[in-house]
């Protein structure tokens, strides 16, 4: 004998498979990778959970990865055909872009959402005149310096921009600070938390009317060996080797730990030493300066892979991360907000100590040249301070790293 | 039927995991390859021909070249010095000889990040150094004292192991030999020369062609010590290439550099194989 279903029960399986096929084929997946940091993943997921509510039929996958390791895994996953469909991206985008790996945004990015976006937020993802990325976010940079060592010297603490010490003045406070027994450094008057990395030099270049590369991005030569830029890379020089100031080998919490009298870090230290050591008296002073003042600025950008068989989807993420909900992210992450609009509603920003931040950003921002052979400029550069640190000759060092560039930026970044 | 079918999987293996990824690579080192891109522009022998005009490969040959003979040469003496002194019978033996052999099994990761902290300017080493009332040495700030300071940090990380190959030739050497060469009277100096040395010929093939090419591909601490610096001082092409291929995305380039390491470890290792072989039996 054979058992029959009856017909409705069959009926009510066939519409309810119907219903579910129907369901998933509307409900898209959206791959989304990020740089990893627990703090930063916490406050993304928030984000992603109100972009879900307000998106039912659209599914986002968060994938982190470590700094380190984030766009090797993004280039292995080009290669590979199977790149996520929106990322983060920073001042590599020509790299990818010049592979025509990334999608061009400015269909999308309507003139008012442009319009919001301050002018440092729009350096990093532009290539070509092309826009790659939006902006998630700005940061820069300050020096954090240790209030109790600075009230027992007896030492003014600038709170404006206007007050930042000049380069004479920055080694006489940094000697006043450094405490040595004998060979033994007990406090360095300086630390730098990004050591030895253009992050962190640019600035000091270009406070001396020096840059890396000429105005086109094509040649090094002549620029990055520029007599300013000599000028420059001595100054930084004398800082480990005749002032003996900062150690050449970072000192990892250096500066909470009473070692490092004035610490230069991104502005996002603050959360960092508010949570980690919150009965650490420290203030915020603005970077020092020369002919000009100069602070690097730049920030993690949304881009959108190519290959995306959801753009618009994509697109939708994009903006919700970055407009929509810019002021929830901002807030939460500890970045600064790159929207004028946001600066303008925001009192606190005005306030200090983020008006330190917020004056640097709109006077004083430079940024790390957006070239397909920026991971070579990178490395050139940290070969160079590495060299200058221990007292190498920095006309030579510079001389021969020109010509290095020169050959990388006439392969066009590859 | 039944040979071939047990070999099937093993060969299936090696053909897929092996053979195809190195045929892969030889030919995209004939291309313009990006790796973030799918576009390949075949480029004839242009990256070979590159190669050889690259100062920073030539760098990097020469400083891979210098690392392998200091450290083949300092590792296969103090193996097998190792391993005369705990083939007598010595109080503590078994406790000496796991000594010797623990930093083989410790990752190098974790050994190339303690001597970096070792090498620092206010590390382990300096303090060490000041208490014995020496002036403080650069080490890996150094161009002249980096490379060596990565070979004596990877003598210590390995030796161990070839003073095992080296324990287990000297333990298959017959006592019955140096009885004999003790009754016809010979010195100890000649019983190491004309009997150990001859008989541990196998075993110092070994470990000269395993030394070789394992220091050939000396990789981690570069990346984890000194990234190459200061002023390419330890720039070795395994690191160079990683670079190229990961960093700046030159995968054709990098293949390239590839090939010409394979070719030069492999006629070095047909080289010791030469020098090297043995007929002496006793």
């Amino acid at each position: 004998m054979t058992l029959r279903p009856p017909s409705g029960v069959l009926a009510a399986l066939i519409f309810f498979l119907a219903l579910q096929t129907a369901s998933a084929q509307q409900k898209i997946t959206l791959r989304f990778w990020m740089s990893a940091d627990p703090a930063l993943e916490a406050a993304m997921d928030a984000l992603l959970q109100e972009y879900a509510k307000a998106n039912p039929t659209i599914a986002v996958q968060r994938d982190a990865f470590p700094f380190n390791e984030y766009h090797q895994k993004l280039a292995t996953a080009f290669a590979a055909g199977e790149p996520p469909d929106a990322f983060w991206m920073d001042v590599r985008t020509a790299a990818f872009a010049a592979q025509g790996s990334l999608l061009v945004l400015e269909r999308y990015l309507t003139p008012q959402n442009k319009e919001d976006i301050i002018a440092s937020g729009l350096i990093e993802p532009v290539w070509k005149g092309r826009l790659y990325g939006v902006p998630m976010h700005e940061l820069t940079e300050g020096l954090f310096v240790n209030r109790t060592m600075f009230e027992e010297a007896g030492i003014k603490i600038p709170q404006r921009l206007n007050e930042a010490w000049t380069w004479d003045q920055f080694v006489e406070i940094a000697k006043q600070l450094t405490k040595r027994t004998g060979d033994r450094t007990d406090v360095w008057g300086f630390g730098v938390l990004r050591h030895l990395s253009d992050w962190s030099i640019l600035p000091i270049l270009e406070q001396n009317n020096a840059t890396p590369l000429s105005p086109d991005l094509k040649k090094a030569t002549g620029y990055f060996n520029s007599t300013a830029a000599v000028e420059a890379w001595r100054w930084y020089q004398d800082l480990f080797v005749k002032h003996k100031v900062i150690s050449v080998d970072p000192i990892p919490e250096g500066f909470p730990a009473g070692k490092i009298a004035i610490f230069q870090a991104p502005s996002t230290y603050r959360a960092v030493l508010d949570k980690r050591y919150p009965d650490f008296k420290y203030a915020v002073v603005p970077m020092f300066k020369a002919k000009r003042c100069a602070v690097t600025a730049g920030g993690w950008n949304v881009s959108i892979a190519t290959r995306t068989k959801n753009p618009d989807a994509a697109w939708s993420l994009v903006d919700s991360l970055t407009r929509v909900q810019h002021a929830a992210w901002v807030r939460t992450s500890g970045y600064l907000p790159v929207r004028k609009s946001l600066l303008q509603r925001e009192p606190t920003y005005r306030q200090y100590p983020w008006n330190i931040f917020t004056e640097q950003l709109q006077q004083c921002a430079v940024h790390r040249p957006p070239t397909a052979a920026y991971n070579f400029l990178f490395d050139t550069v940290l070969a160079v301070a590495k060299d200058v640190a221990v007292g190498r000759d920095v006309q030579k060092v510079l001389d021969d790293a020109a010509v290095r560039l020169d050959g990388a930026l006439a392969r066009g970044g590859r | 039927m039944t040979a071939a079918g047990f070999l099937l999987p093993a060969a299936v293996g090696i053909c897929l995991f092996s053979i195809l990824p190195i045929a892969q690579a030889l030919r995209i080192s004939f291309f313009d390859y990006s790796l973030l891109s799918p576009q390949q522009t075949a480029t004839g022998l242009e990256n070979y021909e590159r190669a050889w005009a690259d100062p920073v490969f030539q760098i990097a040959l020469r400083n891979t070249l210098l690392y392998t003979g200091l450290l083949v040469c300092v590792q296969t003496g103090a193996a097998l010095a190792l391993a005369l002194l705990l083939k007598q019978r010595v109080a503590g033996l078994a406790f000496f000889r796991s000594a010797f052999f623990v930093p083989v099994v410790t990752s190098l990761v974790v050994v190339s990040t303690v001597w970096k902290l070792m090498y620092n300017s206010q590390g382990f080493l300096n303090g060490l150094l000041s208490t014995l009332g020496l002036s403080p040495q650069p080490f890996l700030a150094s161009t002249t004292q980096a490379l060596p300071s990565l070979v004596v940090m990877s003598v210590w990380k390995d030796v161990g192991f070839y003073m095992l190959i080296f324990l287990a030739g000297l333990q298959a050497i017959s006592v019955e030999l140096y009885e004999s060469a003790a009754i016809d009277g010979t010195t100890r100096w000649q019983s190491f020369t004309r009997i150990t040395l001859p008989l541990l010929r196998r075993a110092a093939v070994f470990v000269v062609v395993v030394g070789t090419i394992s220091a050939f591909k000396i990789f981690t601490p570069v990346y984890l010590m000194t990234d190459g610096g200061p002023a390419d001082s330890t720039m070795v092409l395994v690191f160079y290439i990683f670079r190229t291929a990961f960093r700046y995305f030159e995968m054709g380039y990098a293949s390239a550099m590839s090939f010409i390491l394979l070719a030069i470890v492999l006629v070095l290792t047909l080289v010791q194989f030469r020098l090297l072989r043995t007929t002496v039996e006793y």
